[in-house]
């Protein structure tokens, strides 16, 4: 387990993972459409993403290769994972939501359930300070004439 | 020059004039503080409110928000890790930690304090000298701003510990690959779209920082909620600084100052590349005494502060005196001036000496006053780190998403800020830092376009390394850059070689 432990770094492990990323970067750069006058350039939209993805690959390589220390592995197991999850999936509804129910109902939403998921207790407190939140947002910059859709779902033509 | 301060005196000290600097800053500093709304939204809202004053009034209030939108963007990097624009990222790199640690009342004084000192600084200097350092920055060629583009790059070792340069290079060259996605503006060519509309302007600066930044910060504080916890300091509001801080700080703002200035004057380089060589500099002088740099370091906040501050006053240089805005906000600045129907050049100071002067006393009066506005401010702002943090995380969340949200109005942007923030937050528990990233993607377009440039300039040939003596110059300072760290980590590993001989 230990051997495992010595060869299985975070170093190493990042390291492969961009060495794939940046071997599908160099793949897709190939793909950069160029006109026939472009290719003979000593210059073109390839020149710099071929020099990124080639010096990324290297350094990746350098990583898995050159000796790292052991990484406490055992220490991500002790993360509080649901929280986080349950804000990362209420971001993506604020993502997908906020176009349809608009600004205020959506910053309320996200924020009052927010509040919740981190350990707020008084449920009607999380929404009152949700909702007074979304709203001075709003004021304040509708009064720099910034425009905020208050929703299709509402006002639907 | 001395009838031209008088004349600038006399125009900006009248009650009219300095109310409207008070307001420019006050104004500035609130919008500032969102991101998003970074220095060259806040003069865009502004200018429609200054087209019935006279234009020395107009560019007086524009320049009390330029500022105030600086020193707001200061703010939340401090506060909450959350960089608004990309001038101010550097700021967050020492000023957050010294936060999280209970002292975010000392973090905005010492930002305060820089700022203030590396603004007046430039605004003499400014005052001096400008119409020469017109013509320098004039010499300044794409083969020297390339150059200057790697030795940002080289300093990737200074957000690095020991024996993790290769880390903070593989992110480096990540921030560099994330930057070629969208449309190659020169060649007119998609690149990495995938054939995604939503795409084709790249990933916007302000999404990736927020991603990195903010919103990874954030996910991390409920991931580990015991270091999530910020220092609960009697003395969070405490101003104050010690003799000795004091004097650390001192050689420092002077040096970024002057740093500042002059990367500052030159055209499209402005306060981001200004504040990361200044927080770089300092980190190969000052070294880790006596708190490590990224840790807390007062070095490391004032050097980007005093920097990106005279940064933004160098370049009024080739604004005012050859009609050349050198930054976005400058552009900007110069739509007003021609909306007041002055024509910015090398005959403004003869046309309009008023406007002339009255911008640069205004910047210099725009400082102090700054300074008397936001001082009593800070401990109003650095109790904002007292609320409780099932308040604070999903507030910073909202935040960081409504800064995307704003600039863009795509929700397409808020999917791939989460997505990136996973990534981050991933790279971060595996302990690889994210700043090489960002600074990767702030100077890798630059490097592009000025290598291109640099290229087609000398038919294709590199020789354009050390055809000019300015070229060469700076390129013996990038070898010098980056050979430094490299013999450290050497010589590093030798001693640790020696040492564990002599164990044996």
């Amino acid at each position: 387990m230990s051997k495992l432990r010595q060869i299985v770094t975070n170093q190493r492990l990042v390291g492969f993972l961009f060495l794939l990323l940046s071997g599908l970067y160099v793949h897709f750069t190939e793909q950069i459409y160029l006109d026939f006058w472009s290719e003979a350039e000593v210059f073109n939209a390839r020149t710099m993403p071929y020099l990124f993805g080639y010096g990324a690959m290297i350094c990746a390589s350098l990583l898995i290769v050159v000796p790292s220390r052991p990484f406490d592995w055992t220490a991500l197991l002790q993360l509080k994972y649901l929280p986080a999850l349950c804000l990362a999936v209420l971001l993506l509804f604020y993502a997908l939501a906020i176009d349809y129910l608009g600004f205020v109902v959506t910053s309320t939403t996200f924020l009052g359930l927010g509040f919740i998921a981190l350990g707020q207790r008084q449920k009607l407190k999380a929404f009152g300070v949700a909702l007074t939140l979304s709203l001075v947002f709003y004021f304040g910059l509708s009064a720099l004439d910034i425009y905020l859709s208050p929703g299709e779902w509402w006002f639907d033509d | 020059m001395i009838d031209g301060l008088l004349i600038g005196l006399s125009t900006v000290l009248t009650l009219n004039n300095l109310a409207l600097v008070l307001l420019g800053c006050l104004v500035g500093t609130i919008i500032g503080m969102l991101p998003g709304l970074g220095p060259i939204s806040a003069i865009a809202l502004m200018i429609p409110i200054t087209y019935g004053f006279d234009p020395a009034s107009g560019m007086i209030l524009l320049a009390g928000v330029y500022y105030g939108a600086i020193f707001g963007g200061s703010t939340s990097s401090i506060l909450i890790n959350a960089p608004g624009v990309a001038g101010t990222v550097a700021t967050s790199f020492d000023g957050y930690p010294l936060a999280r640690q209970g002292q975010a009342g000392k973090a905005l004084a010492v930002a305060a304090y820089a700022s203030f000192a590396g603004g007046t600084f430039a605004a003499i200097i400014l005052l001096i000298a400008a119409p020469y350092l017109a013509q320098l920055s004039l010499a300044f060629q794409s083969a020297d701003y390339f150059i200057m583009m790697l030795l940002g790059l080289s300093l990737v070792a200074a957000f690095s510990n020991q024996g993790e340069y290769l880390k903070a290079i593989l992110m480096t060259f990540a921030g560099l690959m994330i930057g070629t996605v969208g449309t190659d503006l020169s060649a007119g060519v998609q690149r990495f779209t995938f054939g995604r509309m939503d795409l084709i302007d790249g990933v916007s600066f302000l999404t990736l920082a927020m991603a990195t930044f903010a919103l990874a910060e954030a996910f991390l504080m409920v991931l580990k909620p015991s270091e999530g916890q910020q220092e609960r300091s009697p003395k969070y509001r405490d101003l104050s600084l010690s003799r000795s801080e004091v004097k650390q700080i001192v050689p420092t703002i002077g040096r970024s100052s002057t740093l500042g200035f002059l990367v500052g004057t030159l055209p499209g380089a402005g306060a981001t590349i200004a504040s990361f060589l200044a927080y770089g500099m300092e980190r190969n002088l000052v070294g880790n005494k006596p708190v490590p740099f990224g840790k807390g370091n007062l070095a490391g906040l004032a050097a980007p502060e005093a920097a990106n501050n005279a940064a933004c006053t160098g370049s009024f240089v080739p604004l005012l005196t050859l009609g050349i805005p050198g930054s976005g906000t400058t552009a900007v600045l110069l739509g007003a001036l021609i909306a007041y129907g002055v024509q910015p050049g090398p005959r403004l100071f003869l046309d309009s000496p008023d406007v002339f002067w009255a911008v640069i006393v205004s910047m210099y009066v725009g400082n102090v006053f700054l300074l008397i506005l936001n001082l009593p401010l800070i401990p109003q702002l650095a109790k904002l780190l007292t609320v409780p943090r099932h308040y604070l995380i999903p507030s910073i969340m909202f935040f960081s998403v409504m800064g995307v949200y704003l600039v863009s109005f795509n929700s397409f942007d808020i999917v791939m800020m989460i997505v990136i923030a996973g990534f981050a937050v991933g790279l971060r528990l595996l302990a690889f830092p994210m700043a090489p990233l960002l600074l990767g993607f702030i100077l890798g377009g630059m490097l592009e376009d000025n290598l291109r440039r640099a290229l087609a300039l000398s038919d294709g040939s590199w020789s354009f390394l050390w055809q000019r003596e300015l070229t060469s110059v700076l390129f013996a300072l990038l070898c010098i850059s980056l050979a430094v760290p490299l013999m450290r980590g050497f010589f590093g590993w030798m001693q640790q070689r020696k040492a564990v001989a002599a164990e044996k």
